[in-house]
């Protein structure tokens, strides 16, 4: 018991917002998605996402835990952006996925996650030049935003079967996006604009899973989630709320004894939401799928694990088609002190597009901390 | 748990790595809700509630006396007044031991506040008047002293000195010119004026400034057994000293706003501004602009400029200004172009929970002794009222998911 607090309490030690990508494609409505998973799944370019129990995305997966476990992500990034305007380079950290978990008698598993959700962390800069008292005057607008919306996630599963597990979770979309607006003029006379918002989001969410072996060393899963409208604050203020998608989807994997294949599809009907956002003045929202596939082949203390990952983007930058990313990653990770400590490691690039010219290259580094004492 | 402690160490090393987040932007494509507007309005000061008041830096606060010959901001000659120098000088410590003197040579010595450093071959020119001469005295009367029968010397003023003491010394026949009347009770007065074929000024240190006034010292031989009191000098300090102006009028016409002058005036100007800007904008730049009614005239590289403070209360002519923040702007030479001020952290505290009145006290600085002499048009007038520019922002709207 005493055990498993010290794990709860390592949540504490996290910061209170995690942030995914800090990325152009994140600068419309709710940002951009963040695929819930562990570094072991990222090597595999989250192919093995469903059936990770560190993971935060199919709630059956967590019935995997054989031991009380606290896993901890973080994630390096470096990429290229590229749009209409210019092209920029930057990097930045973020913390993705924080997981507590473990059996809770011989039927039950329970975990605790705290995941990035979506991001909206992001900085544009714009130069221009804007007539004040008769003259021309060079401005620079920086629009910097950062945070997004979590999934605070409490899920139980059950085997029903040694070989059939069911699973629902409980899921609370939170968070808060800091944005400041700066404009510099090219005259010192006039002072620095900068205004400072703060979002706050708040959502419920529920989802359930299933989980059945059906063969030999062949299991599938499937997970529907549902998510009630999230309201959203603006410096304490109520401002309206947002219908959230449906996400349903299913997995697949095969395991032999030195060869794990894994992957999995998801759909979420984004434009439920597309409506309220052109209301409000942005671009609309589209439905959304995802595939992505893995394998992690063992032949030593380091496995190797390799995948790829396609995803459509719900938020368009411009009007018209939305934007996609492709994914393809790299990994290892080993296992000591008898299993009960674990180190992953991922390497990714990643290419996201939308029509008009916006184009993003990325190379991420993952290290995920495990700890099962 | 070496492996774990060196995942933990690279986890934190990541984590602490430098952010770098922009990316290029442009709009509309990427205003994500639109980008802030700026917003440029014009709030001409409150009809009839501008006002100038005279009084604030009077005769004995005086920070400079002017002496200037053929300046256009006006002629101006300066005055000093000395205490009464005694006819004897003590020669011993006993009582009684006040003995007669010779005067041997005197040396009468300004100081120079500030002068056109442009221009070479500065000649000060001292004359002898009478003692009665005072702040009541105007322009004419003083002239009228300064003939070649009062002209006491010369001061040839070097060209590197910039300020500082300049002095006079008188020896032999040259004594006769400080002999004293009986009327004047032993005392000396002198004027300052200046003679250049270039038009030029000076202003002169005063009893109030930081340089000191004039003073003259008396080198004396009394008769004393004992030489070594025999040479004495006797020092003395301008007691008074002022200027007179030719065009140094007080404020007369009240449709205008006057600051400045000795005794100085300043000018308060109100303003109405909406609360919808104040309150619901950002000010980005705020600027007072007040039109000459007659063009500005200086001394070259003496420059002199207008401070505007805020007030804490509106009452009148004794309005306390406050020493929060002040707008300060240069005054040019010459012309009569609108003179802009910004004061945008004046406005400032004219917003929020306990805002101060929306008023301006305008005064000039130096306050007293300066050439400039402003005079602008005020909301009465037909045009070129006092204004407030201001530059604001709305908030931008922020897309909002």
């Amino acid at each position: 018991m005493i055990r498993r607090l010290l794990g709860l309490g390592f949540l504490w030690l996290v910061p209170a917002v995690l942030a995914a990508q800090a990325s152009q494609f994140g600068v419309r409505a709710l940002g951009l998605p963040v695929l819930p998973v562990s570094v072991r799944s990222d090597g595999m370019a989250g192919g093995f996402g469903f059936f990770d129990p560190e993971s935060a995305l199919n709630p059956t997966s967590i019935s995997g835990l054989r031991r009380t476990t606290a896993a901890f992500n973080v994630r390096q990034f470096w990429r290229t952006s590229e749009n209409p305007f210019g092209s920029a380079s930057g990097n930045d950290t973020q913390f993705p996925l924080v997981l507590v978990g473990g059996p809770v008698g011989p039927k039950f598993n329970l975990a605790v996650s705290v995941a990035a959700y979506t991001d909206r962390t992001f900085a544009l800069t714009y130069a221009d030049t804007v007539e004040i008292r008769g003259l021309p005057v060079g401005v620079r607008d920086t629009l910097f935003s950062s945070g997004g919306i979590n999934d605070i996630r409490l899920a139980v599963s059950r085997f029903i079967t040694p070989k059939f597990v069911v699973a629902g979770a409980l899921h609370a979309l939170t968070g808060t996006n800091r944005i400041e607006y700066r404009r510099t003029f090219s005259d010192s006379a006039y002072a620095t604009l900068r205004e400072r918002t703060e979002l706050s989001f708040a959502g419920p969410g529920v989802s359930a899973g299933v989980l059945a072996e059906v063969a030999k060393g062949l299991r599938i899963s499937g997970i529907f989630r549902w998510d009630g409208n999230i309201g959203f604050n603006k410096d304490s203020v109520r401002l309206s709320s947002l219908r959230m998608p449906l996400t349903y989807g299913g997995g697949l994997q095969w395991q032999s004894r030195r060869l794990m294949v894994s992957g999995h599809a998801l759909a979420r009907n984004w434009s439920v939401a597309d409506s309220q956002i052109k209301a409000r003045g942005g671009v609309g929202a589209v439905n959304t799928v995802e595939f992505a596939t893995g394998l992690e082949y063992t032949t030593s203390k380091f496995p190797l694990r390799v995948g790829v990952r396609y995803a459509e983007l719900p938020f368009p930058l411009v009007a018209g088609p939305g934007g996609h990313e492709t994914i393809a990653s790299l990994g290892t990770g080993f296992r000591f002190t008898a299993g009960r400590g674990s180190v992953d490691l991922a390497l990714q690039r990643a290419w996201r597009s939308q029509a008009g010219g916006y184009q993003e290259r990325a190379f991420s580094f993952a290290i995920g901390v495990g700890i099962r004492p | 748990m070496k492996v774990l402690a060196l995942a933990v160490g690279l986890v934190l090393l990541l984590s602490g790595c430098e952010e770098q987040l922009t990316v290029p932007g442009h709009c509309p494509e990427f205003c994500v809700g639109g980008l802030s507007q700026v917003h440029d309005t014009v709030i001409m000061a409150s009809p009839g509630s501008d006002s100038t008041y005279v009084g604030y830096t009077g005769w004995a606060d005086l920070p400079a006396a002017l002496a200037s010959a053929g300046l256009p901001a006006g002629e101006t000659r300066a005055w000093y007044r000395f205490p009464r120098r005694p006819d004897s000088v003590s020669v011993s410590a006993v009582a009684d031991s006040l003995k007669p003197y010779t005067i041997d040579s005197v040396a009468i010595s300004v100081s120079l506040v500030a002068r056109d450093t442009t221009l070479p071959g500065l000649v000060l020119f001292l004359h002898r008047i009478p003692v009665s001469v005072d702040t009541l005295t105007d322009f004419a009367t003083l002239d009228g002293y300064l003939t070649a029968e009062t002209l006491i010397d010369s001061i040839v003023v070097p060209d590197s000195v910039k300020r500082g003491p300049v002095k006079l010394t008188l020896k032999g026949s040259a004594l006769d010119r400080l002999v004293f009347a009986p009327e004047d009770s032993g005392r000396l007065a002198i004027a300052v004026r200046l003679r250049d074929a270039a038009a030029t000024g000076v202003r002169l240190g005063t009893l109030a400034s930081a340089t000191g006034t004039a003073s003259y010292a008396t080198f004396v031989t009394a008769e004393a057994q004992d030489s070594t009191r025999r040479k004495q000098t006797l020092s003395l300090t301008a007691d008074g000293n002022g200027y007179v102006r030719e065009n140094g009028a007080p404020p007369q016409d009240p449709d205008l706003l006057w600051v400045g002058r000795t005794p100085s005036a300043r000018s308060l100007i109100r303003f109405a501004v909406p609360r919808a800007i104040l309150d619901s904008s950002k000010l980005l730049r705020v600027t007072l602009e007040l039109t000459p009614a007659q063009p500005l005239f200086g001394l070259l590289t003496d420059p002199a400029g207008i401070e505007v403070r805020d007030i804490i209360k509106d009452i009148g002519a004794k309005s306390t200004p406050s020493f929060l923040v002040r707008g300060f702007q240069t005054l040019a030479f010459g012309g009569s172009e609108v003179v802009g001020i910004d004061v945008m952290n004046l406005v400032l505290l004219w917003k929020g929970a306990t805002p101060l009145p929306q008023a301006f006290l305008v005064s000039q600085l130096p306050e007293g002794g300066s050439f400039h002499q402003p005079v602008f048009f005020t909301s009465r007038s037909a045009a070129g009222a006092p204004l407030l520019r201001i530059t604001y922002s709305r908030p931008a709207a922020v897309e909002t998911p």
